[in-house]
């Protein structure tokens, strides 16, 4: 990862590139994530599988379609 | 969908960690094993010479522990327990305090984290602990075969670690190939992950920014700018961008940084697969080798709450855990000035009292308008 080949700051490529997939999946997949009940699902079962409440998948339910 | 709609969920989630700060609902328990190692690396955040061996726990006080936990907790919100160490494999006893915890329903989804050594030699350890409800696995490697061995001071680990990840995917554990990113082994990440995400293939290649902690805490030479915490970053964006929408694979292989701090409302949810708040002393309590309470176990010792050979667990959690719970005193230095405070609350516990440069990473990459 050369200097050359990344921004200064990450802040304008981040913006630049949520302005132009607004309308994403990318962003589908965070409101998903900021809905999700237990706000702290994922860090709670980070390194292990990802059982919630009614056994329903975390990322099935964020990442599907 | 734009960014703006997200705002109002912001506030709902903050609503609901701050109900979760309030609750304080037991969720995941870590226990540092041991801080015993058969490895010597120049970065470890928890170094055997900072430890008393003799204290560790034995088999019947750390089962007890657990016990006490399942009897006295309300655990039908309980998720997880994440083994750490030193290196939790040089305890000759771990298979022995695993078959025992397993019998309780709710500790069977159980990781460890190693630097895989003893895997490699030993594959047939994998089977057991997929009997004994372990269900993640996490190895540590730091960058391709120099750059490993030469940080962790001992040439072959580097082919151990990819040894016993691969063994581990195939067995069908939940794995996670965890890199400390450090001022010099930045420049090689890209090169490592496509290594991994092609030879390794798990679920998840996971970053932590070093921070001075442990032996790292005297080796300034290593801890990573901020410039190349913004490349970190930058690459994490990346990458997540381009391969999220196949996670719900579970056959995907997902990057994330860590638990490395809040990154701004912008970049949280796109860097990693979550929005990140510290779960220590929330949902998470630790139990340290030597039986005293706290959270994960690279947290300083200065932030110990209770001792499991003196006292009971449960009252411990219930009317201790104030620091971890009331966030207050972190307000100092940049997070005086953010006003995203109210969503991070200072950031993740192990860091807060040993910022490097008293600055959060949010302020660090320029992600939060505390940047002075």
């Amino acid at each position: 990862m050369s200097e050359t080949q990344q921004p200064d700051s990450i802040i304008p490529a981040a913006a630049k590139t949520a302005d132009e997939t607004a309308h994403s999946d990318v962003l589908v997949f965070k409101r998903r994530m900021l809905e999700w009940p237990n706000p702290v699902e994922y860090v709670n079962n980070m390194y292990g599988c990802h059982p919630s409440d009614g056994n329903s998948d975390y990322f099935e339910a964020v990442f599907g379609k | 969908m734009t960014r703006a709609s997200l705002q109002p969920l912001f506030e709902q989630w903050k609503e609901r960690v701050e109900h979760l700060i309030h609750e304080h609902p037991l969720q995941i328990v870590s226990w540092e094993a041991t801080r015993r190692c058969n490895l010597n690396c120049v970065h470890c955040g928890s170094p055997a010479e900072e430890a008393n061996h003799a204290d560790e726990l034995t088999t019947d006080e750390i089962v007890g522990a657990f016990d006490q936990i399942a009897r006295d907790f309300d655990m039908r919100q309980f998720r997880h327990i994440n083994i750490t160490g030193g290196e939790p494999f040089v305890r000759t006893d771990l298979l022995d305090v695993l078959a025992q915890i397993s019998r309780w329903p709710f500790y069977r989804n159980i990781d460890i984290q190693t630097n895989g050594r003893v895997l490699a030699d030993q594959p047939q350890l994998l089977a057991e602990l997929g009997r004994y409800g372990v269900t993640g696995l996490g190895i540590s490697i730091d960058g391709m075969k120099e750059t490993h061995d030469s940080f962790r001071r001992m040439a072959g680990s580097w082919a151990k670690a990819v040894t016993a990840a691969r063994r581990a995917v195939e067995c069908g554990f939940v794995v996670t190939v965890s890199l400390v990113a450090h001022a010099n082994n930045v420049d090689e990440i890209p090169t490592f992950f496509n290594f991994v995400r092609r030879e390794i293939r798990p679920r998840v290649f996971r970053i932590m920014t070093l921070d001075p902690l442990g032996r790292a805490a005297t080796e300034s030479d290593y801890l990573p700018s901020a410039e190349q915490l913004r490349r970190v970053i930058a690459f994490l964006h990346a990458e997540y961008e381009r391969d999220c929408f196949a996670y719900a694979n579970p056959n995907s292989t997902m990057v994330e940084l860590g638990c490395g701090g809040w990154l701004g409302m912008e970049l949280e949810g796109a860097v990693r697969p979550f929005i990140f708040h510290c779960i220590a002393g929330i949902t998470n309590l630790g139990i340290l080798h030597d039986g005293k309470l706290a959270s994960c176990s690279n947290i300083s010792r200065q932030f110990i709450e209770g001792d499991c050979r003196k006292e009971q667990i449960k009252m411990v959690w219930d009317t201790r855990y104030q620091r971890y719970r009331d966030f207050a005193w972190k307000r100092t230095g940049d997070c005086a000035r953010c006003d995203q405070w109210c969503y991070c609350h200072g950031g993740p516990m192990h860091t807060s009292h040993v910022r490097s440069r008293n600055r959060c990473l949010c302020s660090e990459i320029g992600a939060t308008n505390a940047e002075t």
